[in-house]
C-alpha cells in the first residue's frame, strides 16, 4: 500500500507543475499569422482553380477577439477577397484559437467556396480556404 | 549425476564484452521474448498502415486534427496526423508497455534473488534496464515513424503539402520535416518512459507501471489545453509532443523545440534519480 | 579451528518496523565445510541468508569473505559467494538453459559450454530447451543449484535445496553438496529437515527468534548437553509415565518402550523411583541422543518439558 501512496505522491508532484500567467495569443500576432496563411493559401486556390495569372491579396488582417483581450478562445480576422474582376470585398474567416498557439480558421463558404472544389483537370480537391489550420508563437 | 565441479568458468572467448554490455543485450532478449513487447512492436509496424487503409475508404478525414484535412491530399499529412494522436496518449501506452514492467516484471516473476546476487552491481542491473527500455522506446517511435510515412507515400502519393502559415512545402522538405517532427517528440517519449520507470520501481506493480503513465499522459494532455497556464505549458513534460508545430510554419519558430527538450532532460533525470535511489537501497525480501 | 573463515558475519541486525528479525547474530563458516543453519520459521533464518547474500541491507554488523569486509553494494557473486533463498525463480517464457546462459551474462562469465555441464550435473541435461514455464518444484531446485554453481562459488549457500524433490533427487543433491565441500568449497545450508542437517554438516547455527541459540559442532552439542538417552521396556510403562521428576523426560517409545532423556544421576533417581513404586525395569539400553532432541531443547518448540529448561546443568 506504502508502495502505491509513493507511486501516486510522484505522479501528482509531476501533474500539479502548474502556475498562472496571461494567453501569449496577441491581436496582432494573430492577424500576422491568419493574413499571411490567407495570402498564401488564395494563391493556392487560384491555382486550384486553373488561373496562372494570381495577384496575391493584401495580408493585413484584423483580428478582434470575442469577449475582450488577448489569448486563446474565438476571435474574427477580417481580410480582403478579391474577386478575378479585381473587385475587393471585407471577408471574415472566424478564428478559433487553442492555448497551444494553433488556431482553425472557417471561411464564409458563399465567398470562399465549398470544401471541395471542382478541379479544371476534372475530379476535386480540397479548398484550401474553406478552413485552415496554423500555428503561431505564443513565446 | 556428475561430480565434476572442478572445472572452472571461463569467459567466452567469442564474447569479450563488458558484464554491462552483456545485461543491456539479455535485457532486450527478455523483452523480444515476451508476448507484450512483440505486439506492440507489431501495432506500431501495422497501426498506421490499418489507420492510412481506414482513411482511404472513409469519406471523411480527421479535421479537427492538424493537417487532418489533407489526408487525401497529400502523404505527408498521414504521419503528421498519427504523430498527433500517438502525442495524446499512444506514446505513453506504447512505451511505457515495457518501461512500466521492466522491474516490476522481476517482482512477479521473483527473480530479484536470482540476478541480485550475482557478479554485477546494482548499478550495473539498473543501467542495463533503463538502457533496454530507451532502446524499445526509440524502436517504436522509429517504426511508427516509418511505418506511418511509408503509408502516407504509398497510399496517397508524394505531393506538397500545406504548412502551418499556408505555406507550401515542396515533396522533398516535406519528408524532411516530417522526420524532424517525430525525432522531436523524442525526448518527450524518454520522459514517458522514465515515468513508466520509476513507477516500475516504486510500485513494483506492473498495472501501476503501464496505467500510470497512461493515465499521466492523458492528464497532461488536458493540462496542454487548459487557457491560462502561460509558461508552464512550455515546460510540460509532452511540450514535445506539440513543439513540433513551429517546424512547420513560415518563418519557422524553434523556441518551444529547444524549451521542451531541455525541460524533458530535466524530467528523464529527475524520474530516473528517484528510481535509482529506490531501488539500490531495496530491500528484496518476501513479496 | 585456527584457519580464517571462509565467511564470517559480525552481529548483523536488522528491523523490519517494530519487529526485529535478526538482533546482533554472528556466524563464521569453516572453509571446506557445510554448515547448517536451523531455526523454527520465523527465527530469522531468510533474514541472514539474505543479508549474506545481499539481497537486504543489515541495520548493523558486518560481512566478510575471505577476511575482507564486503560492503552492501559489493555484489556477492563478483566475492565468490553464491546460493539462492527461498524456491529458486526464473523466467518461465524462457528455456532451463537459456535461463542459465543470461545469469552467465550476469556473472559476467557465459559460455554455453559451462550451462551444459551444469545442467548435466544437476540432472536437467534432458530438459534445457524446456521453458522453465512448465517446471516441477523439485526440477525449479536442481535448475536453482546449477544456477548457483555458474560462477563457481567459493562459498554456496542454499535454502531447503532438496525441498520438492524425490527420494533419488534428495540422493544426488546431497551427494552434490557433499562433494562441493569435499573440493574445498563451504556450504552453508538452511534446512527444516534435521536428519538432512545432521547428515550432512559438522557444524550448525541455531537461530531462535532471531538470536543465536547455538552455534558449533554437532558432536559438541551432544557432549554439552550432559544429557543422555535410554529405551526402557518396563513391567507397567503406564505407572512409569506417571512419573514426574523435574529433569527428567519420559515418552512413549518405539515398540511399547519408554524413552528417557536425563542425565545420569537423574536417570540413577528414576530406577530408584521406578523401584520404590515395584515397577520392573526388564530392559534397557543406551542410546545417543538424537539430534532432533537437541535441536527442539535449543529451541523450545514441542518437548514442553524440555523447553521449560533451557538450561541444562
Amino acid at each position: 500500500m506504502k508502495r502505491f501512496l509513493t507511486a501516486g505522491a510522484v505522479l501528482l508532484a509531476a501533474t500539479t507543475l502548474t502556475g498562472c500567467s496571461g494567453g501569449g495569443v496577441s491581436a496582432d500576432g494573430l492577424g500576422r499569422a491568419v493574413g499571411t496563411a490567407y495570402q498564401r493559401l488564395y494563391v493556392v486556390q487560384q491555382h486550384d482553380l486553373g488561373r496562372t495569372e494570381v495577384t496575391p491579396p493584401d495580408r493585413a488582417a484584423t483580428c478582434t477577439r470575442n469577449g475582450s483581450g488577448s489569448g486563446s478562445g474565438s476571435w474574427v480576422c477580417t481580410v480582403h477577397f478579391p474577386y478575378p474582376d479585381g473587385h475587393l470585398v471585407p471577408l471574415s474567416f472566424d478564428v478559433e484559437v487553442q492555448p497551444i498557439g494553433c488556431y482553425t480558421a472557417t471561411g464564409p463558404p458563399a465567398v470562399v467556396g465549398q470544401l471541395t472544389l471542382a478541379s479544371p483537370a476534372g475530379g476535386s480537391v480540397t479548398n484550401p480556404l474553406f478552413a485552415f489550420d496554423g500555428c503561431l508563437a505564443t513565446g | 549425476m556428475a561430480l565434476d565441479l572442478v572445472s572452472t568458468p571461463t569467459r567466452d572467448p567469442d564474447s569479450p564484452r563488458h558484464p554491462l554490455v552483456q545485461t543491456y543485450q539479455w535485457e532486450l532478449e527478455k523483452l523480444s521474448a515476451q508476448f507484450r513487447t512483440r505486439a506492440a512492436v507489431v501495432v506500431a509496424l501495422l497501426g498506421p498502415l490499418l489507420f492510412g487503409v481506414g482513411l482511404s475508404v472513409s469519406s471523411n478525414v480527421p479535421a479537427d486534427t492538424l493537417f487532418g484535412r489533407w489526408v487525401g491530399d497529400s502523404g505527408y499529412a498521414i504521419p503528421l496526423v498519427v504523430l498527433g494522436f500517438a502525442g495524446s496518449w499512444g506514446f505513453p501506452l506504447l512505451t511505457c508497455l515495457v518501461a512500466g514492467d521492466i522491474f516490476s516484471a522481476e517482482d512477479h516473476y521473483g527473480t530479484w534473488t536470482s540476478i541480485l546476487t550475482r557478479s554485477i552491481s546494482r548499478r550495473g542491473v539498473f543501467t542495463g534496464k533503463v538502457l533496454a527500455a530507451a532502446t524499445y522506446a526509440v524502436v517504436v517511435l522509429v517504426l511508427l515513424t516509418l511505418s506511418s510515412l511509408a503509408t502516407g507515400v504509398l497510399l496517397v502519393g508524394h505531393q506538397s503539402l500545406i504548412g502551418l502559415s499556408g505555406n507550401v512545402v515542396s515533396p522533398g522538405p516535406a519528408a524532411g520535416l516530417v522526420l524532424a517532427s517525430w525525432a522531436v517528440a523524442l525526448p518527450g517519449v524518454l520522459v514517458s518512459a522514465s515515468l513508466g520507470v520509476v513507477l516500475s520501481v516504486l510500485s513494483r506493480n506492473s498495472l501501476a507501471g503501464i496505467v500510470g503513465p497512461t493515465v499521466a499522459g492523458l492528464v497532461f494532455q488536458l493540462l496542454l489545453l487548459v487557457p491560462g497556464l502561460g509558461p508552464v505549458r512550455a515546460v510540460l513534460p509532452n511540450a514535445s509532443f506539440i513543439a513540433w508545430h513551429g517546424l512547420w510554419a513560415d518563418p519557422t519558430f524553434t523556441g518551444p523545440v529547444l524549451t521542451a527538450t531541455l525541460a524533458d532532460l530535466v524530467y528523464v533525470a529527475v524520474f530516473l534519480g528517484v528510481a535509482w535511489w529506490s531501488f539500490h537501497r531495496r530491500d528484496i525480501a518476501a513479496s | 579451528m585456527t584457519a580464517s573463515p571462509a565467511l564470517s558475519a559480525e552481529r548483523l541486525s536488522k528491523r523490519y518496523g517494530s519487529r526485529t528479525a535478526v538482533d546482533a547474530v554472528s556466524l563464521q563458516l569453516t572453509r571446506g565445510a557445510i554448515h547448517g543453519l536451523l531455526g523454527p520459521n520465523g527465527a530469522g533464518k531468510t533474514t541472514m541468508l539474505r543479508m549474506l547474500l545481499g539481497l537486504v541491507r543489515p541495520d548493523a554488523g558486518t560481512v566478510q569473505v575471505d577476511g575482507a569486509v564486503l560492503g552492501q553494494d559489493v555484489p556477492r557473486g563478483r566475492r565468490g559467494v553464491a546460493g539462492f533463498v527461498d524456491a529458486p525463480s526464473f523466467y518461465p517464457y524462457l528455456t532451463a538453459s537459456r535461463n542459465l546462459e543470461l545469469l552467465s551474462a550476469w556473472d559476467g562469465a557465459a559460455s554455453h559450454a559451462r550451462v551444459e555441464e551444469l545442467l548435466d550435473l544437476v540432472g536437467l541435461a534432458g530438459r534445457a530447451q524446456s521453458k522453465v514455464r512448465g517446471f516441477s518444484t523439485g526440477m525449479r531446485q536442481r535448475l536453482g543449484l546449477a544456477a548457483a554453481l555458474i560462477s563457481d562459488p567459493a562459498v554456496i549457500i542454499v535454502d531447503e535445496p532438496t525441498s520438492g524433490l524425490d527420494p533419488a533427487g534428495v540422493r544426488d543433491v546431497h551427494a552434490l553438496l557433499l562433494a562441493m565441500a569435499a573440493s574445498g568449497r563451504t556450504v552453508l545450508l538452511s534446512s527444516h529437515d534435521l536428519d538432512e542437517v545432521e547428515r550432512l554438516c559438522t557444524d550448525v547455527t541455531v537461530l531462535r527468534h532471531g538470536s543465536v541459540v547455538y552455534s558449533g559442532g554437532i558432536q559438541a552439542l551432544r557432549a554439552q548437553t550432559g544429557r543422555r538417552m535410554w529405551r526402557l521396556q518396563t513391567s507397567d510403562n503406564d505407572q512409569a509415565l506417571l512419573l514426574d521428576h523435574p529433569h527428567v523426560v519420559i515418552e512413549p517409545g518405539a515398540g511399547g518402550a519408554l524413552q528417557v532423556a536425563a542425565s545420569q544421576s537423574d536417570f540413577d533417581d528414576l530406577l530408584l523411583a521406578l523401584a520404590a513404586r515395584r515397577v520392573v525395569v526388564r530392559e534397557l539400553s543406551r542410546e545417543e541422543l538424537s539430534f532432533e532432541t537437541l535441536y527442539f531443547q535449543l529451541t523450545g518448540d514441542s518437548l514442553p518439558s524440555a523447553a521449560e529448561e533451557p538450561a541444562w546443568p
